[in-house]
């Protein structure tokens, strides 16, 4: 089951934005590199959604001193692996190379693994249930 | 067979999943009509929005969001 979620989130956040046979106006590298910064731009603010969230739901008290410990554990590697992804971003605009891109698409499973544990398990911990 | 609890966490990430992808397919709309100059330019744009810190975990944790998720 858990499998399955991870390979969802990765699925929704690996869907390209910008799709060629609805734009074929966009030339095939400029539409590879606007997909690539809008999942990155998406991590960025799921990122901080997140996180706010966890957050709002400790003070409420929905979510124990140790729920958040353990979530931010995950929220500081993937806050590296975002950090690394937005300065290869930057990188990649300027030159549009193909090795920096698939280094961003390594980055971007990670993200979507990480976000997909973090969500699944903020769900367990509000609802008390644990894997 | 499944516990009140295992269908709110399914809920909860059903709601999750669903704001993911409705967000998702609000952008690739807007993406999609460009033209190649305006896709160009988007790029330069939105590369110059990333930041190259975020915040940390516990430093967003204090901040309060306007429209916090269901708990």
């Amino acid at each position: 089951m858990r499998k399955f979620r991870v390979l969802f989130f990765a699925l929704c956040l690996a869907g390209c934005a910008v799709q060629r046979t609805q734009a074929p106006q966009i030339n095939a590298q400029t539409a590879f590199a606007l997909n690539l910064e809008s999942q990155v731009t998406q991590a960025n603010a799921d990122y901080k959604t997140l996180f706010t969230d966890i957050g709002n739901a400790h003070r409420a008290g929905t979510l124990t001193d140790a729920d958040v410990a353990s979530l931010n554990v995950i929220g500081s590697h993937l806050q590296t692996l975002i950090q690394e992804a937005n300065g290869l971003t930057k990188t990649y605009s300027a030159n549009y190379d193909a090795g920096v891109a698939s280094q961003i698409g390594g980055l971007l499973a990670k993200i979507a693994a990480d976000i997909a544990q973090i969500t699944a398990q903020n769900a367990q911990a509000k609802t008390g249930v644990h894997q | 067979m499944f516990t009140l609890e295992s269908v709110q966490a399914l809920i909860f990430l059903g709601t999750e999943v669903f704001k993911l992808v409705t967000a998702h397919l609000a952008q690739k709309g807007t993406l999609n009509n460009l033209t190649q100059e305006q896709a160009e330019l988007m790029v330069k744009k939105l590369a110059v929005t990333l930041p190259d810190a975020l915040p940390t975990p516990e430093e967003l944790e204090k901040m309060v969001i306007a429209n916090p998720l269901p708990q």
